[in-house]
């Protein structure tokens, strides 16, 4: 392995003339954009500031997902399509949930309250419960197979999630109880309120709890090795399968709550959201360096805002490519993602 | 290790193997050239219309997508999320070069080129774009390679979306040359028997004869590609699939081999582009989504990677199930329940909206159901290249051989 | 090996299945046979779905009273949606299907204008009559200067006789006539624009803009979405434009236009919203929840609700489908059309001699039809086969209303907030003044 490394890296030079001109290109592109930013940020300060507020918002719910798709790229080195939908399913089945209480729309009742403390454990275990059914049946049995097989079944996998939601509840959009406080203010002509701040905080905790999870608990330290090696870690007296299948209710209690929050953000969900979002969300895995648990975080994050500035600055039409072009831009000057390691593939 | 070494097979194992892909191989070619020459015969005598042909057209497109994203993914190892792009890039190279859509956008001047001319022309800027895409990029390993072209694969349909002076935008290029034969090819295939004995035969959005194209544009892929697969070319793009970092160290230039790999697939896509705008006669951004990429990527795990025959199948068993089997069964459901007398439940009532409701609702949960079990049935594909096979059956017996042996220890 | 012959044996059983469901079927009989027609809608969306409702009730009501000159109406409804949404190669698909079935003697349909444009050239030279109930895009029939492609509508139809009508008026209509209201009576002076990039949203948007452009008001900004790259995420989109005095949507209810309506209240922005028929829907008032009341949509065509006869048979249909989506913004204009087709086949069989007709005969009939008193009006067709009916009502969302004002209302109202609803309340009758 050692040997292949220092292969790759000398035909990676070769081929580019020297590891220093790479950096070099990654830095002026990200001058670049932080320079156009502030000239627009100088130029019009409220409505910066205002998309900047959106971009967070956004981007936040991209990082939680992004989470579920690097842990298990990690682990399992599988683009678990199906990631997105078991998103979505989460916003279901809290809307489902909501509708046993008789929650207030619109105001803040103390009813609301225990509701809102409920559903997201509940809806979170759900999800983890439903997830590691899914790595059981659809992706277990083929860890031995041709790589792209267990690709496939997610995207199966896919399809069926969202069959479920299609039957359950009908191709038209369903509504997410706004229960939250509708509290909102302004500050220096930026428009905010408590949802915005809610939603960036909860994915704060939730990442943080995360990466605590990850680097300090034994169960955390078992993923990492197997991520790592799996064979040295079955050597080291490491359950493998009940490793992976951790993996996947993590990553399901973060997709759990980020469909929750989705729902209480913006009130609106449809069973085909998930299959985008996720996309957009691996994205964002990929973009920071797949694999990597804050690197994952922070793509998200940088995902929403270009898309929210994008939106704003450019216009919608352009959002996707401004998106993928700042990818594709990033992946050729930093071919493992922002944070990602240079390692070579096992 | 000393496992492997021991378990290769011998020189006359190999060759005995070597017979047994020729004669699998054979027989499915046999057979899929019968059917492809009885297919139209049959249907047509026996529904009396070419609505099915017309469907065996379109499945046409997607065999030939299915044999060009083979070379990348099945051939070469490279994981392409955003075949569909290439597609795009086919077919509105035909679009805009042969149909009244350019005297409308800035050019101020309709081109009309020869079908037989721009295949070709498809074909080259398709590979074009896979080798301006591939040239940056090859570099990247695995699944980084893969959102990149997935990327790619996003950013095509809406730049031929936001390009609307010159595209049409989303009203889509409409009125696309047919392709014409000169007037001295003659056939069957004229039409409703008119015969134009001095003009040129026009396909006219004839189903049997874009049927005959389309046989003729899969053969002459199928046999490119078996040379190629066959060539020095061939066997790089294997060892690089095998392990890259190998290859290279036998000399192999990775990256001008992945680039060729790339190129060549795409450039597949190309004439599957052209031959689907001429065929549809109208080209959409709408009709080269994510969606798109995504289904000839299962088509050809689905048949067999790496596997030509596996491939054809796959896409065929695929097109069959997606556009043929699950759009037409909330209709045969609902007249199976009235033929063995349970027309009730075709009514709706209350919660109940009507069987074929009901199975219309159920698309998507027995789509990726099917895919799910079709996976875990035959991980392989249908008909897996017999080479790998060979591979996965070694990795089993002795993935099953260290099981036994921890087994002995505990 | 044993997987395998699992496999296969999957493999043959559904297969078998498919067989057997084609060769069953053809239940009925009338007197002297069965006719058939068709429709083709996206069956997917909850439009495309009370839409075919809209077929099924005519024909039944028509098949109750003893069929078409003696014979038995069969309806087959045919879904254009792949995988979600519309697609006009499926489209395609179907009507080659229906072509093949000499049965077949028109269809209803498409609901999508992109689709409808890949159908024509196929049914055209087959003399097969379709009537859209649903295709607002003017480019379709007319030959004008703002259809940015680059072909006519009779090179669509190529030198054949036209076979295509429509019951619903055009998008030049609609989108001016909401220009007009907000200018000249909501007195609003700048405008913000956002479509949905389908060929529906691009069309009326651009009429729109082009009609309140021409009366001397200002457009801020005209954004285009997605809705698979949007997902619900439309702040940014509404920040970049929230300096308008009033938002103007292009687009439709299963593209997710109404959202951005919830989200102006999220983002502090209090505007007028108004859009074409796309959004005078269930789904819309829905999605828009928490800030409903008054939403501004036209529809193509008076309104069912204030023309007499209309709302008896809105009440038939309403016993004979409950669902709370069975009843959509063309569900009426599709019962109009199935009878308008189901008039041609008759007049055709009697030219016929009282024996099946041939799609020829049929679509002769149906060009002679020069005028048919509908549920939601009198219809006539010009040459291009566009109805010389031009009335486009403007709905507005009330909350808060009686149970007496819902039964009063269109009957389109949420499903959550069940009392709030669109209400009539005005229109603009573009035959007169033109």
């Amino acid at each position: 392995m050692r040997s292949g490394a220092s292969a790759l890296t000398r035909f990676r030079s070769i081929a580019l003339g020297g590891m220093s001109l790479a950096d070099y290109g990654f830095y002026i592109l990200c001058a670049t954009a932080v320079v156009l930013l502030l000239a627009e940020a100088v130029r019009d300060t409220t409505n910066f500031a205002q998309t900047l507020v959106f971009g967070l918002t956004q981007g936040a719910i991209f990082a939680l997902i992004a989470l579920g798709y690097t842990m298990v790229y990690g682990i399992i080195e599988l683009i678990n399509f199906a990631h997105g939908d078991v998103f979505t399913l989460s916003a279901y089945i809290g809307t489902t949930i909501l509708g046993l209480f008789t929650v207030t729309e619109g105001s803040f009742t103390a009813l609301n309250l225990v509701a809102l403390v409920i559903i997201f454990p509940v809806v979170m275990l759900i999800m983890g419960g439903i997830n590691v059914a899914i790595e059981r049946i659809a992706y277990r049995p083929l860890r031995s197979a041709p790589r792209l097989a267990p690709l496939i079944t997610a995207i199966g996998m896919s399809f069926f999630l969202e069959g479920v939601m299609f039957l359950w509840k009908g191709p038209a959009t369903v509504h997410f109880p706004n229960i939250l406080p509708q509290w909102t203010t302004t500050v220096g002509g930026v428009f905010f309120g408590l949802k915005d701040i809610f939603v960036i905080i909860t994915a704060a905790i939730l990442v943080a709890l995360l990466a605590f999870f990850i680097n300090r608990t034994r169960l955390g330290k078992a993923m990492r090795a197997t991520a790592q090696d799996r064979d040295a870690a079955q050597l080291m007296g490491i359950d493998i399968n009940r490793t992976i299948a951790a993996t996947f209710f993590i990553g399901a209690l973060l997709a759990g709550a980020g469909g929750v929050i989705y729902g209480l953000y913006y009130n609106t969900v449809y069973y085909q959201l998930g299959f985008r979002t996720g996309l957009i969300a691996f994205t964002a895995a990929v973009f920071g360096g797949i694999g990597n648990i804050p690197g994952a975080a922070i793509g998200g994050l940088i995902i929403g805002l270009t898309a929210a500035f994008s939106d704003s600055y450019i216009g919608g039409k352009w959002t996707t490519v401004v998106i993928f072009g700042i990818l594709i831009g990033v992946l050729v000057f930093r071919p493992t993602g922002l944070l990602g390691m240079r390692v070579p593939e096992k | 290790m000393s496992n492997a070494a021991k378990a290769r097979p011998t020189l006359r194992d190999r060759l005995n193997i070597r017979e047994r892909i020729r004669d699998r191989d054979t027989a499915v070619y046999g057979i899929l050239i019968i059917v492809a020459v009885l297919f139209p015969l049959v249907t047509v005598y026996a529904t009396g219309g070419t609505a099915l042909v017309s469907h065996a057209t379109r499945a046409g497109y997607w065999v030939l997508l299915a044999i060009g994203l083979n070379v990348v993914v099945g051939f070469a190892g490279l994981l392409d999320l955003g075949y569909a792009a290439f597609f795009a890039i086919g077919a509105y190279t035909y679009a805009l070069l042969a149909s009244p859509q350019l005297a409308s956008s800035p050019a101020h001047h309709a081109v009309h080129i020869n079908f037989w001319i721009l295949i070709f022309g498809s074909m080259l800027m398709a590979a074009l774009f896979g080798a301006i895409l591939g040239f940056p990029t090859l570099r990247l390993r695995g699944d980084y390679l893969a959102i990149v072209t997935l990327g790619f694969g996003e950013i095509v349909p809406q730049l031929f979306y936001n390009f609307d002076q010159w595209t049409g935008g989303i009203n889509a290029v409409g009125l696309i040359d047919q392709p014409l034969l000169p007037a001295w090819i003659q056939g069957p295939w004229s039409g409703d028997g008119d015969f134009k004995i001095v003009s040129p035969f026009s396909f006219n959005t004839d189903p049997v004869a874009f049927y005959v194209l389309v046989c003729f544009l899969i053969a002459i892929a199928v046999i490119l590609v078996t040379n190629l697969y066959r060539s020095r070319l061939g066997r790089a793009w294997m060892a690089i699939r095998e392990d890259e970092v190998a290859a290279a160290a036998m000399g192999i230039n990775t990256v001008t081999t992945k680039l060729l790999a790339f190129g060549i697939g795409a450039s597949f896509s190309g004439f599957a582009g052209a031959y689907y705008a001429a065929d549809v006669a109208l080209v959409s951004p709408d009709n080269f989504l994510f969606i798109v990429s995504i289904t000839v990527l299962v088509m050809v795990v689905l048949g067999g990677m790496g596997n030509i025959t596996g491939v054809i199948v796959g896409a065929l068993v695929m097109y069959y199930l997606v556009f043929y089997l699950i759009p037409g069964l909330p209709e045969n459901a609902t007249s199976l329940a009235s033929s063995i007398g349970l027309g009730s439940l075709n009514q709706s009532s209350g919660d109940w909206p009507g069987l074929g409701e009901e199975t219309q609702r159920l698309n998507f949960i027995i789509y990726g159901g099917i895919l799910v079990g079709m996976m875990l049935l035959r991980p392989q594909g249908l008909l897996p290249s017999r080479v790998r096979e060979q591979e996965l059956k070694h990795a089993a017996v002795l993935e099953e051989a260290s099981a036994v042996e921890e087994g002995a220890r505990a | 090996m044993v997987r395998a012959r699992g496999l296969v044996v999957l493999t043959v059983a559904i297969m078998v299945a498919v067989a057997c469901g084609n060769t069953g079927g053809g239940g009925g009989g009338g007197s002297k046979g069965t006719i058939k027609i068709g429709s083709d809608f996206p069956v997917c969306t909850t439009g495309g779905q009370s839409t075919s409702n809209g077929v099924k009730f005519a024909v039944d009501q028509k098949n109750a009273a003893g069929g078409v000159e003696g014979f038995n109406i069969a309806y087959q409804s045919f879904d254009d949606c792949r995988q979600g949404s519309y697609n006009a190669d499926a489209g395609v698909a179907n009507v080659r299907q229906m072509l093949d079935d000499s049965a077949f003697m028109g269809m209803i349909g498409p609901y999508n204008s992109a689709v409808a444009k890949a159908e024509i050239p196929i049914a055209a030279p087959k003399n097969f009559v379709m009537i859209s109930p649903a295709n607002t895009n003017p480019c379709l029939t007319k030959d004008i200067a703002s259809c940015s492609t680059a072909y006519h509508p009779q090179d669509l139809r190529a030198g054949n006789p036209n076979n295509y009508w429509r019951v619903v008026t055009t998008d030049d209509y609609q989108g001016p006539a909401m220009a007009d209201y907000m200018y000249k009576q909501a007195n609003i002076k700048t405008v913000a624009i956002l479509d949905d990039s389908t060929v529906f949203g691009v069309g009326i948007s651009g009429a729109f803009e082009d009609e309140f452009k021409k009366l001397g008001g200002t457009v801020v900004k005209h954004q285009e979405y997605k809705k698979d790259q949007q997902g619900t995420q439309f702040q940014s989109l509404l920040q970049s434009m929230h300096t308008a005095s009033a938002l103007y949507v292009g687009g439709t209810d299963d593209q997710n236009i109404c959202i951005p309506r919830a989200q102006m209240k999220q983002i502090g922005w209090t505007a007028p919203f108004g859009g074409g028929d796309g959004i005078e829907t269930t789904d819309c008032i829905d999605q828009a929840s928490g800030n409903e009341t008054g939403i501004l949509a036209t529809s193509a065509g008076a309104d069912a609700t204030q023309v007499p006869g209309a709302k008896d048979t809105i009440a038939k249909f309403r016993q004979a489908f409950t669902g709370a989506n069975d009843f959509g913004g063309y569900t009426m204009q599709a019962y109009d059309a199935a009878n308008i087709l189901m008039t041609a086949i008759g007049n055709a069989i009697k030219a016929n001699g009282g024996s099946m007709p041939t799609r020829k005969q049929v679509r002769d009939a149906m060009a002679k039809i020069t005028t048919f008193q509908g549920v939601i009006g009198n219809y006539g067709f010009d040459q291009n086969g566009d109805t010389t009916l031009k009335i486009v009502s403007i709905y507005e969302v009330k909350t808060g209303l009686s149970d007496t004002d819902v039964k009063a209302s269109t009957g389109v109202c949420g499903k959550k907030l069940a009392n709030a609803c669109f209400v009539w309340k005005t229109q603009f009758d573009f035959a007169k003044s033109s």
